[in-house]
């Protein structure tokens, strides 16, 4: 066999991963299974004349799956036709917990599968008093035990040399629990397996997802006579296999209890105080936030300034002509606004990354499970939702650190509802335009009005996970069990390695959509139907004799969007938006608005003459700009455009709307999805647009 | 053919395969083919094309 396929598998926060790129030494590539988005790693070691592919199972407490993690690992084990179904097993165990391990051990030796035990982080025994007589272990598992430590590497090349040495064969000394006996008897002649457990594991899984809807239903009429439940006969195996072991591994397995108080129990008596606990984490979110807004600032400038220079500098080396507008202004733009989230994506996912590096990740979990569940999110949800203050895009990306496909789901449709900060610059015009600047009750009115805005988006999200949890289905309930791992120093090497995958993922796999719509925008921004595009400049001369220089070109650019596609699509939405108090120069906004939010500002100015080029929070800027929209007339209503009741329908609007086309994009990316993803984009732009017309209908 | 002919003609292109990138996407996704997600909550634990077992 050339390229023979070992498996690690293991529980959770066992170190299987860090095993796993110390194996492969990055030689890797992180895909999905087939048909789903479960992430599938896989890699390749050269060894002993081979190339072996190793592959990374998620993790799992037992094979009988709760989340479609372990349902792959349940496949990929129990299917005999799965083609990914490993020759080798390596069973990656950690010395705190070493039961559980066993367990897992025990049932992939008795569906037939060659398996080999690794204590991996053997370093902690030490620290925590633990002993484990490994020739013992040894002779219960009938296997070879392996101690590693795949932070230093050590043991690492010793396992690898012995990826050939064949485990002897396994003669299981675990009953099945008798209540099953006639079932069991019965499941056997309808599948004639090759090993007693692989029938088990058939009769006590419930639906067996590669079997047919016949012989899934087969099994099910042999549990409906017996009266059996397939919950009942997993929980029955446990139970029998975890008393089955206590006196075996009381021999093998001894722990000094004065070890009990160590560090990680001192750091959790502080982290998980039930008041500092919850001021130390909303201080590390403060951090985060701050981070991903403040720290990737003077980057994102930095790729800003450098795709508007290679813009520039495209438009003045190039010949004049659409080719060249193209690539400066549509495709190096369009670049430039997918490079342009990098540092906030890199910044946030070195903070998750070392956050489960450490272990902090499960107690940040524990903490906000109990306030997120009535929510029907999870804990994990928490580091979404805030990041949403921040970006949108790797707010969305980091959903994936939530096991429970539904919670997942629910948490990536409800984010974009957060207030960004691509919002604040309308927000800042808006509010300019239509709030009186006073003070109310000692309060500055404006930034009351702001602060509302933040919480509208806030209940927005909660209000949708609420209603998204009764529509959506879940085959796998949810639960909160997990382990508190250890404290440990983070794995550098694993933070570059995550870092590196999210990014790429991003930039390669959303970038794509992202760019093509970029290109759409501009074509339609870009050319017209008629002469009034065309002859713009003739036109705009014509009537404006006294204007020159910047404030012609200004004009001319109006004049041009105006009757640019973009600019009749403006129009001919004018009829649906007209009823929340917008005309057509509004309409252009928001669709513009659809390539990135903040483009609102920057396509204002333009369609009022004053060059795209804004800085909202440059003062003079935000006066010049301000007055102009002021001073604009709706022609449909022969009043202000920018009133109070306009003003605070699109600040709805704006508030609710799903416009941004990279969130969009991340959002399919993660999701796998169009179906989701337009639900989303169509229950946020609904719920914007009746939300925006109440609001204007009432004020007027 | 002159050179703005030119490119008028391949910023067409460019763009026409921009919407057919989008579109098709789009289709794909609708008609199901690229198959269940992550986080589509549906029961997605089977692969592309179930192995059936005996």
């Amino acid at each position: 066999m050339n390229n023979p396929i070992i498996a690690l598998l293991g529980n959770p926060n066992v170190g299987k991963t860090s095993l796993f790129n110390r194996i492969t030494k990055l030689n890797q590539k992180v895909g999905n299974y087939p048909g789903i988005t479960v992430e599938k790693r896989e890699g390749q070691v050269k060894a002993n004349n081979k190339t072996y592919r190793i592959i990374d199972l998620p993790g799992t407490y037992t094979l009988f799956p709760s989340s479609m993690d372990e349902e792959v690992v349940f496949n990929t084990l129990v299917n005999k036709e799965n083609s990914f179904r490993p020759n080798l097993v390596i069973v990656v165990a950690e010395p705190t917990n070493l039961k559980r391990s066993v367990i897992l051990y025990q049932q992939a030796r008795e569906l037939g599968l060659p398996a080999i035990f690794v204590i991996n982080m053997i370093d902690e025994a030490k620290e925590k008093g633990i002993s484990i007589d490994i020739p013992k272990l040894e002779q219960l598992l009938n296997t070879k035990v392996y101690e590693t430590n795949a932070r230093t590497g050590q043991g690492i090349d010793q396992l690898i040399k012995n990826f050939d040495a064949t485990p002897p064969m396994y003669v299981s000394k675990f009953q099945l629990p008798p209540i099953a006996n006639e079932a069991l008897e019965e499941t056997k002649r309808l599948f004639p397996l090759d090993t007693e457990y692989h029938t088990w594991q058939y009769l006590a899984k419930g639906e067996v997802s590669f079997l047919s809807k016949e012989k899934n239903d087969s099994i099910q009429q042999i549990r409906d006579k017996h009266q059996l439940k397939a919950e009942k006969l997993q929980k029955e195996e446990a139970i029998l296999r975890s008393k089955s072991l206590d006196g075996n591994l009381a021999e093998i397995y001894t722990k000094d209890d004065a070890s009990n108080k160590n560090k990680t129990n001192a750091i959790d008596k502080i982290l998980l105080h039930p008041v500092f606990g919850y001021l130390i984490f909303f201080g590390i979110l403060f951090l985060i936030f701050q981070a991903i807004y403040t720290w990737s600032g003077p980057a994102m400038d930095f790729i800003d300034g450098l795709f508007g220079d290679l813009a520039a500098y495209t438009q003045t080396t190039l010949p004049a002509g659409p080719l060249t507008d193209l690539l400066s202004n549509g495709i190096i733009k369009g670049i430039g606004g997918i490079v342009i989230f990098i540092p906030q994506i890199v910044i946030l996912y070195i903070f998750i990354s070392i956050m489960e590096e450490t272990g902090y990740m499960s107690r940040v979990v524990f903490l906000m499970d109990r306030w997120l569940r009535p929510f029907g999110l999870n804990g994990k949800s928490v580091i979404p939702l805030i990041s949403g203050v921040a970006c949108a895009v790797p707010a969305v990306m980091s959903a994936r650190n939530i096991e429970n496909a539904k919670e997942r789901l629910v948490t990536i449709l409800v984010t974009p509802f957060m207030t960004c900060s691509a919002r604040l610059p309308i927000y800042i015009v808006l509010i300019g335009l239509v709030i009186p600047d006073t003070k109310y009750a000692g309060f500055q009115l404006q930034g009351m009005v702001l602060f509302v805005m933040y919480l509208l988006g806030i209940f927005a999200a909660l209000f949708s996970a609420i209603l998204l949890t009764k529509i959506i289905k879940s085959k796998h309930k949810s639960f909160l069990i997990f382990e508190l791992p250890t404290y440990k120093s983070p794995d550098w090497k694993n933070v570059a390695l995550n870092v590196w995958e999210k990014t790429a993922s991003f930039v390669f796999g959303a970038g794509k959509i992202i760019l093509a719509i970029s290109v759409i925008l501009w074509a339609l921004g870009s050319f017209g139907p008629n002469d009034k595009f065309s002859k713009a400049k003739e036109y705009v001369t014509q009537n404006n004799p006294n204007l020159s220089g910047e404030d012609l070109d200004h004009e001319i650019s109006s004049y041009r969007l105006e009757h640019s596609f973009l600019g009749y699509l403006g129009m001919a939405i004018e009829p649906v938006v007209e009823p929340l108090g917008y005309d057509w120069k509004m309409g252009i906004g928001l669709i513009s608005s659809f390539a990135a939010r903040e483009v609102f500002v920057g396509t204002m100015a333009t369609v009022y003459s004053l060059g795209d080029e804004v800085d909202i929070e440059d003062e003079a800027t935000k006066t010049t700009v301000l007055s102009k929209m002021r001073s604009e007339i709706n022609r449909n209503t022969g009043l202000p455009a920018y009133n109070f009741a306009s003003g605070i329908s699109l600040l709805l609007f704006y508030a609710f709307a799903m416009q941004c086309m990279s969130t969009i994009a991340a959002v399919k990316r993660e999701t796998g999805s169009w179906k989701w993803t337009l639900i989303q984009v169509g229950f946020m732009t609904g719920l914007a647009y009746f939300s925006a017309l109440i609001a204007y209908q009432l004020l007027k | 053919m002159d050179n703005l002919t030119v490119q008028y003609l391949i910023v067409g292109i460019l763009v026409l395969a921009a919407v057919w990138y989008v579109v098709r996407n789009v289709r794909k996704s609708l008609k199901g083919k690229s198959g269940c997600s992550k986080g589509c909550g549906c029961s997605c634990g089977t692969v592309e094309k179930p192995q059936k077992a005996n």
